[in-house]
């Protein structure tokens, strides 16, 4: 499974990042790549590039929004799960339907591993 | 090269407390951590000394100034002044990214965000020296209105666009107005090739 996370923060992309392992060995699964990306454009370029199963998404990003990001995705690639990451979760109420999950910030890895139970 | 988030998170995850000593241009900064939380903090230059919290939060507001960084192990151990773990750092990190953000470019946002609406609108943009319009229809901008107050000077579609662009850091006011009837599409701005066109430097 290759995986991308979009945030703005490193140390944020960095906790995503020990999460997704944490899930690795607690649910058997394993991502062949974790790629980070610090903006939309840097992760614009990436997904031109190569198909992910999951992408982990700050809804506010410095050069503009998540929710555009993943409504990319979802043309190009409805079957990519994408997780919105917020410190608002009224910006996810908001759009909803674009997500395939929430996951608000500071995340904790324990309820990262919970709502990607749901797809894994 | 050490990048502090690194570091920081690289430190967080050992029991056995160390010290992340810091120094700026102008200024010094240190971070003790300890069994995975900032325990404390601290940061002078020539004209302030701060602690623990505040002290954190300078040091990274200044983390692309660090002109070195060490980190050694603490041999003696240290009177806990603040707790701060994952959570509370990540919080304090993302917080100061989203006011840096805001603080670099409002009408960046201004313009992306106006592209995810679903109505349609005239968005009236005014500065010092020019007076801009964009035709926002069906989530793309179509077409522009750029007048120069100096030159008394007025263009319109891409070049009206272009200009736009290129000044929107002096755009002091800005006004939505209802598109009523379906405006003439003179180009099709979409968000990627907006996000594209702010970024070009």
């Amino acid at each position: 499974m290759e995986a991308l996370i979009v945030d703005d923060v490193l140390f944020t992309r960095l906790i995503v990042e020990e999460a997704l392992h944490v899930a690795e060995l607690r649910k058997n699964i394993k991502f062949f790549s974790i790629e980070h990306a610090d903006s939309l454009k840097t992760a614009m370029e990436k997904i031109k590039q190569r198909k992910f199963k999951l992408v982990i998404t700050d809804i506010k990003l410095k050069d503009g929004l998540g929710i555009e990001l993943a409504k990319h995705i979802k043309s190009i690639n409805p079957e990519t799960i994408v997780i919105a990451l917020t410190m608002y979760p009224v910006e996810f109420e908001k759009n909803r339907e674009t997500f395939d999950e929430f996951i608000k910030k500071p995340i904790s890895p324990k309820e990262l591993e919970l709502k990607l139970e749901k797809f894994l | 090269m050490l990048v502090l988030e690194k570091v920081l998170f690289l430190a967080l995850k050992a029991v056995h407390p160390w010290e992340i000593l810091i120094e700026f241009p102008e200024g010094k900064g240190a971070i003790y951590v300890e069994n995975r939380m900032i325990v404390g903090a601290e940061y002078k230059d020539k004209e302030k000394e701060l602690k623990n919290s505040e002290a954190f939060k300078i040091i990274t507001k200044k983390k692309n100034a660090i002109e070195k960084m060490d980190i050694i192990p603490s041999s003696k151990p240290r009177i806990k002044t603040m707790s701060c773990g994952v959570h509370c750092i990540m919080k304090i990190l993302e917080e100061i990214e989203i006011s840096e953000n805001f603080r670099q470019s409002w009408i960046d946002e201004f313009l992306l965000n106006l592209l995810s609406l679903d109505t349609n609108w005239i968005i009236s943009l005014t500065g010092p020296i020019f007076e801009g319009k964009l035709h926002l229809f069906n989530r793309n901008y179509v077409d522009a209105y750029f007048f120069d107050k100096t030159t008394q000077k007025a263009v319109t579609g891409k070049e009206a666009f272009s200009k736009i662009i290129q000044n929107r850091e002096k755009i002091k006011s800005t006004e939505l107005i209802p598109i009523k009837d379906t405006p003439p599409v003179k180009f099709k701005i979409d968000f990627m090739y907006l996000l594209n066109s702010l970024n070009e430097k």
